[in-house]
């Protein structure tokens, strides 16, 4: 996004709206610094600008910089997932998907969070790890999409620097490679040079129990116990 | 732009504190779908939410959201995204998605004590699950 600084009166009004503080004030204007913004479009969808200054310019869509439209701002769909957002549908429709099955477990990653965001090469130092453990990462989703390899977890140089407000990284494990993978993560966690918060989808076991939670506990992971739940009322039900 | 599972606070503050989140499946059940998604709308909003959200409309109830017309304009891809401050609100809205066998997916997030004594209530069977393992890394 940019102001155009000959509408801009400095007003100031749009400064409180961007989640990144990337608007700054000037003397007589505001103006949104190029390199932190995220391309979120808050401030074009939200601020009630009184000069109309906020604009979307042609670059923001020119790649590589169009990466940062497709992870940060919320109403726009990847071409992969055809999902709004950055991730895929995850647990939201497993019912319908089966995409995660009795066996198995889905692990989602998200690099950044409103307020810090993430450069996308940050993620390496998870996904590379995690390469070295043969994780194969979900192909739908928008991140995979930017490796250089997807055996290395390695991101295109182009893009590595593009800044966006968070990035998911998702893979599916069998379920005896949970203690494995968990303590890699927990282990590669300090290194990350920004914040990232780490889910895990289970399916419900025949007798409704979730035995994961005992096994992360056993091995110092603590779960919380504010949970998602997919409650099974997705038609035709799929139970594996 | 963040999401209702890796919220923080006591387990007092999330008591009477559920996020509702409904969508079709791309690709599988999604096309021609957007009935369901009013439906599924019409019953929340005869149920009462604290507040719902609309990325179509970018509009939430304390923006002024329109009910009707953000249902006018639901689309097949449209997610429906709310959250209730009471337990019976929950059991009501599933209640009567599954009554009248609307068939879109729905997650609820809350404390997982309360969430499957809800889905007891409404008898049903709640098939998969997304846990937090928090917070990590440094910002």
């Amino acid at each position: 996004m940019k102001i155009n600084q000959e509408l801009c009166v400095g007003c100031g009004q749009c400064l409180p709206y961007c989640p990144m503080g990337a608007i700054e004030r000037r003397k007589d204007t505001s103006q949104i610094n190029w390199d932190e913004c995220v391309e979120c479009g808050i401030c074009i969808r939200q601020v009630k600008c009184p000069v109309n200054a906020i604009y979307e310019p042609k670059e923001t869509m020119e790649w590589p910089r169009s990466v940062r439209k497709v992870f940060s701002d919320p109403t726009s769909k990847h071409e992969n997932t055809g999902v709004r957002g950055r991730g895929t549908e995850e647990v939201k429709s497993n019912d319908v998907t089966a995409r995660f099955k009795r066996g198995f477990f889905g692990i989602a990653l998200e690099f950044g969070r409103p307020g810090v965001g993430t450069r996308l090469g940050d993620v390496e130092v998870i996904t590379k790890v995690l390469a070295e453990e043969g994780i194969a990462f979900e192909a739908a989703n928008p991140l995979t999409f930017l490796m250089e390899d997807v055996r290395t977890g390695i991101i295109k140089a182009d893009v590595r620097n593009e800044k966006v407000l968070s990035g998911i990284v998702e893979f599916v494990i069998p379920q005896e490679n949970l203690e494995q993978v968990c303590t890699k993560i927990y282990e590669s966690a300090g290194k990350a040079n920004c914040i990232f918060s780490w889910a895990l989808i289970s399916r419900f076991e025949p007798d409704g129990k979730l035995s994961v939670i005992e096994r992360l506990k056993k091995i110092g992971i603590k779960p919380s116990r504010n949970m998602k739940v997919n409650v099974g009322l997705g038609r035709p039900l799929r139970e594996d | 732009m963040t999401h209702s599972l890796h919220r923080i606070g006591s387990e007092e503050t999330f008591q009477d504190d559920y996020v509702l989140i409904s969508r079709p499946a791309m690709g599988i059940n999604h096309v021609g779908c957007s009935p369901k998604i009013r439906r599924t709308l019409e019953i929340i909003f005869e149920e009462g939410p604290t507040n719902l959200g609309s990325l179509t409309t970018q509009e939430n109830m304390t923006m002024g959201l329109d009910p009707q017309k953000m249902i006018a304009k639901t689309e097949d891809n449209s997610p429906v995204m709310c959250c209730f401050n009471e337990r019976q609100k929950v059991v009501n809205v599933l209640t009567r998605l599954k009554e009248e066998e609307v068939g879109l997916s729905v997650v609820v997030t809350g404390l997982i004590d309360n969430v499957l004594g809800i889905c007891q209530e409404v008898g049903l069977k709640p098939h998969s699950v997304n846990i937090s393992l928090g917070v990590h890394g440094n910002g």
